[in-house]
């Protein structure tokens, strides 16, 4: 028989990402932050090492669906968030959502020279859980 | 005042799932040939 798990037990920790799970911090809106190290706690991600910082919406800047090609499984995606403020000049690295608490999520982006004053689009992506196999 | 686009990675958050997914698809040759190209490279960056 193939292995299989239901595609809530994957939304569950997706879900606290997204600001939906009951487990986690639900009251908070998330920070998204582009950042030019890597983030390893909260406060570097939101502070340290930020250079631009906005808001995620909890759950209506996510969506949480199929991912229909590979690795199959479930994703949610983030919103796109167009002309952000920059403010401090460097190099963007990583963007980083946080919780009110935590450090959830860090990824990699191309590295682009930021100068304070001006402002950065940062488009959708996505966090994938893969099915079991 | 200047807009840059980022280019963002999505997140894999169990890639080994995928790395599986992949070396099961492959036959005892492919298997084989594989294991002897990951030794070279090992080899090779031990040896600097």
């Amino acid at each position: 028989m193939a292995k299989f798990s239901h595609d809530n037990v994957l939304d569950a920790g997706l879900k606290v990402i997204s600001g939906d799970s009951i487990t986690n911090d639900t009251t908070n809106n998330r920070d998204l932050c582009v950042c030019s190290s890597q983030p390893t706690t909260r406060t570097e991600a939101v502070t340290t090492y930020c250079l631009a910082k906005t808001t995620l919406t909890k759950s209506t800047d996510f969506t949480i669906a199929d991912n229909t090609s590979s690795p199959y499984g479930r994703k949610v995606t983030t919103a796109s968030k167009s002309s952000v403020s920059v403010t401090a000049s460097g190099t963007a690295n990583y963007i980083a959502i946080c919780d009110g608490t935590n450090l959830l999520v860090v990824t990699t982006c191309t590295s682009q020279a930021l100068t304070s004053g001006n402002t950065v689009t940062i488009p959708a992506f996505s966090i994938i859980i893969g099915d079991p196999t | 005042m200047a807009d840059v686009v980022l280019e963002v990675q999505d997140v894999i958050l169990n890639p080994e799932i995928e790395l599986k997914r992949i070396l099961d698809s492959l036959n005892e040759k492919q298997k084989e040939a594989l294991l002897a190209l990951l030794i070279s490279i090992l080899k090779e960056e031990k040896n600097g």
